[in-house]
């Protein structure tokens, strides 16, 4: 079984469309300028998609007045183009699948509401923060293609969404969906601007990646996705191999030695029943900061040596799209694949002196391409390698994903039980940590102790993630109007802070994964670590967090949210799961999205918060009776649990 | 110069959130990072921060304040020269 790509889209700085993007690439010319869409004190160099935010909402035919994300208008648009491009049909549509990745959401117009919110908490138009969460660009992109099946939001930081990718891959190789349509979408704001420049990385000038002389990274903004779907005449190239490792060094900076780096990129190879030497280009993630590049660097050094292929950077052209990066560049890489493109590496004069690496730098054409990597590598660690190749790769079959049993081998809730101290034994790690990862970090930990061997992988689930840091840091981005920003809050209010914390603290190299999808990013999580388990892995630590906040509760309350007899909340509820049962097996689990099996009673999840779901299913599991299944009522399927001991 | 470095020494305890630690036990001539405190990069940017806050010194790029950030005591040797 072999997925293909069988369309693109693609909108950044570099264009909009791949024909745009190209002639961009050939042409040589660098993107990179000041700022023109929002006011900032900041003199920054970044890489902007050229329409303002009224005339995206004219491309896209957007009603009059209507308050949509940058973020979610440039995903719609690049979105669009894949789907066209793909001549999907209506009915192939209604039943695709969508896995969109975003790191910033809606922030850009949050930031509008929160602006007048700070002076008052009664003011502040709530129109501008109705699409705050990451799900929101999700739900208009679904809704503007007509894509009608499963959706799911992913976010890890700048991997994203080549993890979206990796996502639609592996559930059409498992025969859970025939189309899916993967990628992502990122509008540069102030709050993502403010939080990379309080970590001192931006270059005022364009990027320079893996130079000698670089000294940091322009952001940029964009979206970009993949149709993908099983063998199909008209293609571009296969996704053959995929994997994603953790790092497990430290939540922003890369290790030296490239680990996470290298262990994606090995596997990604090896996925595909391929050699190193088999790749013709690598799309290094190649972000230009100093950090980045040494680690990268030292990683191909690993698994090349001195038999490097063409490699190069293409983030001078678009910046650095955070969420949408991945998509951009697998974009890129399967048109090198299809159209035998290799791109230069802009503004690069010398080599850094322990490498001596050398990247491709004019535009190629023509050439024979077989294999292209394309790394994407995000903060907690998170690092991604993609294989396209022009030929199918034989790949291992993954069966009984749709019936599988899995095992809940452990349960943990937060609560006063749990010692952060001993569960977080890191005094360093721990004082910076916030409330919000302190418990999801801690009930993680606590979890993982219950499982027999280190989980296969790591998968969390948060409606809103760590809300106080984003909050503290939008407050301060605001008040102290740009200048003096203390970068800790940015760094935590990255979703995927306690999956990337949890790896370090257990060294743990795996699979490690975030979902973002309001109140099903449980559920699609939990489809994530089942499919893991359907795919080999014996365990997995799938935990779900979410924290209250002051704000967060005023906000809803002027929504109108709690009228309907929801009531805020807060928790972290991690579950050992296992392909197989133990002595300490507590249940049994199956998906049942049709209804089909029997349970004794049925529970439903209430909305009070976006984990109350991880909730519901930790209490019916502890109040389960023997030969009494329960069937556990989710957002869009059901899930039968029953005692099960070996 | 005692004076800087107990103030230093308790405003990074304050921004680094060093609750288990007296500015008794930090040694002027430790190393802040990797050995002694045991700080990372993103401590030093938080403590480039207390330098413009509090004194008045902007450090442009974060290669420009190891040498700085090497002990207590090289901290408080450049805060005492360039404060403003």
């Amino acid at each position: 079984m072999s997925v293909v790509i069988s369309g693109l889209g693609i909108v950044s700085a570099a264009g909009i469309g791949v024909g745009a993007t190209i002639a961009t690439m050939r042409a040589k010319r660098c993107t990179v300028s000041a700022v023109r869409h929002f006011a900032t004190v900041h003199k920054v160099a970044a890489a902007e998609v050229e329409p303002d935010n009224d005339e995206l909402a004219r491309m896209l035919h957007l009603p009059e007045g209507s308050v949509v994300s940058r973020t979610a208008m440039l995903g719609m648009l690049a979105a669009r183009e894949a789907v066209d491009d793909a001549a999907l049909t209506d009915a192939e549509l209604a039943s695709a699948a969508l896995v969109s990745a975003t790191t910033v959401g809606g922030m850009d117009r949050t930031q509008t509401f929160f602006a007048d919110f700070v002076c008052n908490p009664n003011s502040g138009r709530l129109r501008y923060v109705r699409g705050h969460d990451c799900a929101d660009s999700t739900r208009r992109i679904a809704e503007h293609c007509g894509i009608g099946g499963f959706a799911t939001t992913i976010s890890t930081a700048c991997s994203s969404s080549a993890n979206a990718i990796m996502l639609g891959a592996r559930m059409i190789e498992a025969g859970l969906a025939d189309v899916v349509v993967a990628g992502g979408c990122d509008a540069l704001c102030p709050f993502t601007l403010n939080g990379f420049r309080s970590l001192m990385i931006l270059d005022e000038q364009p990027c320079r990646p893996f130079d000698r002389t670089r000294s940091g990274l322009n952001l940029g903004e964009g979206a970009a996705y993949v149709v993908m779907r099983r063998e199909a005449e008209r293609h571009y190239c296969y996704v053959s191999g995929m994997a994603n490792a953790n790092d497990a060094f430290h939540q922003t900076a890369s290790s030296a030695e490239g680990n996470g780096a290298f262990e994606a990129m090995r596997r990604a190879v090896a996925d595909a029943g391929l050699q190193p030497h088999d790749v013709d280009y690598v799309n290094v993630h190649g972000t230009g900061t100093p950090n980045n590049d040494a680690s990268e660097a030292a990683a191909m050094m690993r698994l090349w040596h001195n038999e490097m292929p063409a490699f190069s950077s293409t983030k001078a052209f678009t910046g650095h799209t955070l969420a949408a990066a991945g998509a951009v560049e697998a974009v890129l890489s399967a048109l090198s694949v299809s159209n035998g493109y290799l791109y230069p590496n802009l503004n690069f004069s010398e080599p850094i002196e322990d490498t001596q690496l050398v990247p491709q730098q004019d535009f190629a054409e023509g050439v024979r391409v077989d294999a292209v990597l394309s790394n994407s590598f995000g903060f907690g660690g998170n690092c991604t390698s993609l294989l396209f190749t022009a030929r199918p790769c034989p790949r291992a079959e993954v069966t009984g994903a749709r019936n599988l049993t899995c095992y809940v081998n452990g349960v943990e809730v937060y609560g006063e039980h749990l010692d952060a101290k001993q569960l977080i034994p890191d005094a360093n790690m721990r004082r910076r940590m916030s409330r919000c990862v302190k418990m999801g970090v801690a009930t993680g930990m606590a979890c993982m102790a219950q499982m027999p061997a280190p989980p296969d992988a790591i998968v969390t689930a948060t409606g809103l993630g760590c809300l106080a840091d984003s909050e503290k840091f939008l407050r301060s981005v605001i008040v102290n109007a740009e200048q003096m920003i203390n970068p800790t809050p940015f760094i935590q209010s990255t979703f995927n802070t306690v999956g990337g914390q949890i790896a370090i603290i257990s060294a743990n190299r795996c699979y490690n994964m975030t979902y973002v999808h309001r109140y099903e990013s449980f559920e699609t999580a939990l489809a994530d670590a089942m499919l893991k388990i359907a795919e080999g892995a014996e365990g997995v630590l799938l935990g779900a967090f979410d924290e209250m906040t002051e704000t967060q509760v005023a906000i809803m309350r002027r929504m109108g949210v709690y009228r309907s007899g929801t009531e805020p909340g807060e928790g972290a509820v991690f579950f050992a799961l296992g392909s197989r049962p133990c002595a300490a097996t507590r249940a049994s689990l199956r998906m049942d999205p049709h209804g089909e099996l029997t349970a004794a009673r049925t529970v439903a999840c209430p909305r009070t918060y976006h984990t109350a779901q991880a909730r519901t299913v930790a209490d019916a599991i502890g109040s389960l009776v023997p030969g009494e299944p329960v069937r556990i009522s989710l957002e869009k399927t059901s899930i039968v649990i029953q005692c099960a001991r070996q | 110069m005692e004076e800087l470095i107990q103030n230093l020494k308790q405003q990074i305890i304050d921004a680094l959130n060093l609750e288990e630690i007296t500015p008794a036990d930090i040694d002027d001539d430790a190393p802040l990072f990797g050995e002694g405190l045991g700080l990372d990069s993103i401590d030093a940017l938080e403590i480039i921060l207390i330098l413009e806050k509090e004194y008045g010194i902007r450090i442009a790029k974060p290669s420009d304040a190891k040498p700085i950030l090497k002990s207590m005591r090289t901290l408080a040797e450049y805060v005492e020269k360039n404060r403003k």
